[in-house]
């Protein structure tokens, strides 16, 4: 091995001891379980319209530009004959995954999981535009933000409304209340309660990320029985 | 004699210019404007939207239905209004446009089909449709008129 290299790898080695060190403290500070809080997001697919008012409303509360988006929903159909046509409504947007993919193989620590509030996050100051996440993240929601040139993607309105104590752009923007937003650990919250009581399921849980992105499939669908 | 194609094309350019102003203003002379319902209908009647090209050779009888008793005995006049049933007011709109075109074009028209008139989205009679300009946000917010929940 060459003299240069063994440098990095021991000053890597160095740096890596000095950031556990940094997190265990994080962690222990964090570590009463009355301040925890796992956030999460349902979307009801029966009461979606296709209307894009949470898609628009996200683009304009987190600036983000043209071009990338942190929130997609995906329209299918038309289903059936005219005049009796639908259409199916997905919602596409980062599941806070609990078991996060692009956590894992961040090699700066940039991506990394909240532990108040289980929101997996970006640390823009650390990131170096690697692209690993984005390869990484199965849901195929990550981009590289044009203007920070750090990954990106939804945080719950993390810094833009849940700062403030407001709801995420997306829920309040919605005309249908198909959002659901609030505390898997508060018993008494409203998606928890859904969470419970319907029929709930969640993108490629068998790749076991554990995903906190909650849906209730539509009754009408790409397969009609 | 090689400056006259040049000068063809300037007059031509120049006699083409005019014609959009024109076309507003000789929207009331239109052949549509002939109609006998215009000797009543002077002020509510007339199609000054794209409806009202002459050469579409569309009456208002094409929409409306015919006259039959009307004004003083029963009609089956269409009125393109809250009080008429949507799937009456769509036939007469769907004699010339192919839902599935306009489905094509624009998703919602599929979901609507015969459930909410056009007449609730489209105007004819302006010079312009309000449809034909309607912004991102415009549409998002036309969707709450009628979506909106009931809970809260
Ligand atoms: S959905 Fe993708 S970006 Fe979001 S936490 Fe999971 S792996 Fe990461
Ligand atoms: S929670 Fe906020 S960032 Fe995430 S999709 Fe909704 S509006 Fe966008
Ligand atoms: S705002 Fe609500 S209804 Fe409209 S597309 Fe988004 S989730 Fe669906």
């Amino acid at each position: 091995m060459d003299k240069s290299k063994r440098f990095f790898l021991k000053g890597a080695g160095a740096l890596l001891a000095g950031m556990s060190a940094y997190q265990a403290t994080r962690a222990s500070e964090h570590s009463s379980p009355a301040s925890q809080r796992k956030y999460a997001l349902l979307h009801d697919e029966n009461r979606c319209i296709g209307c894009d008012a949470c898609t628009q409303a996200c683009r304009e509360v987190n600036q983000v530009p043209e071009g990338v988006s942190r929130l997609e929903i995906v329209r299918t159909g038309p289903h059936g004959e005219y005049p009796n046509q639908t259409y199916h409504f997905e919602r596409q947007s980062c599941q806070h995954c609990e078991n996060a993919p692009c956590v894992n193989v961040c090699p700066t620590g940039a991506a990394y999981k909240d532990p108040q509030t289980g929101i997996i996050k970006v640390d823009e100051w650390k990131c170096v535009g690697c692209l690993y996440c984005i390869a990484a993240c199965p849901y195929k929601v990550r981009f590289i933000h044009p203007v920070t040139r750090a990954a990106d993607k939804c945080d719950f309105c993390e810094q833009t409304r849940l700062s403030k104590g407001e709801l995420p752009a997306c829920v309040t923007s919605c005309p249908t209340q198909a959002l659901v937003f609030g505390d898997l650990l508060d018993t008494q919250s409203g998606v928890y309660q859904l969470v419970r009581t319907q029929p709930v399921s969640r993108d490629k849980e068998s790749l076991g990320t554990s995903p906190k992105l909650f849906k209730i499939r539509a009754a009408k669908g790409e397969v009609i029985l | 004699m090689s400056r006259l194609p040049l000068l063809v094309a300037l007059v031509s350019l120049l006699s083409w210019l005019p014609v959009q102003a024109k076309e507003s203003s000789s929207a009331a002379m239109s052949e549509i404007h002939k109609s006998p319902c215009m000797k009543c209908h002077k002020r509510n009647g007339t199609m000054q939207g794209i409806h009202g090209n002459s050469d579409l050779t569309v009456s208002c009888v094409d929409c409306h239905g015919e006259k039959q008793g009307h004004p003083r005995k029963a009609s089956d006049l269409v009125v393109f209004n809250a009080a008429t049933p949507a799937e009456t007011q769509v036939k007469p709109c769907i004699e010339c446009h192919d839902p599935q075109a306009l489905g094509t074009l624009e998703w919602t028209h599929n979901v609507h089909s015969n459930k909410v008139s056009c007449s609730q989205c489209h105007q004819l009679h302006p010079t312009e449709d309000p449809m034909v300009s309607v912004t991102q946000a415009d549409r998002a917010a036309m969707c709450q008129q009628c979506h909106q929940s009931k809970q809260d």
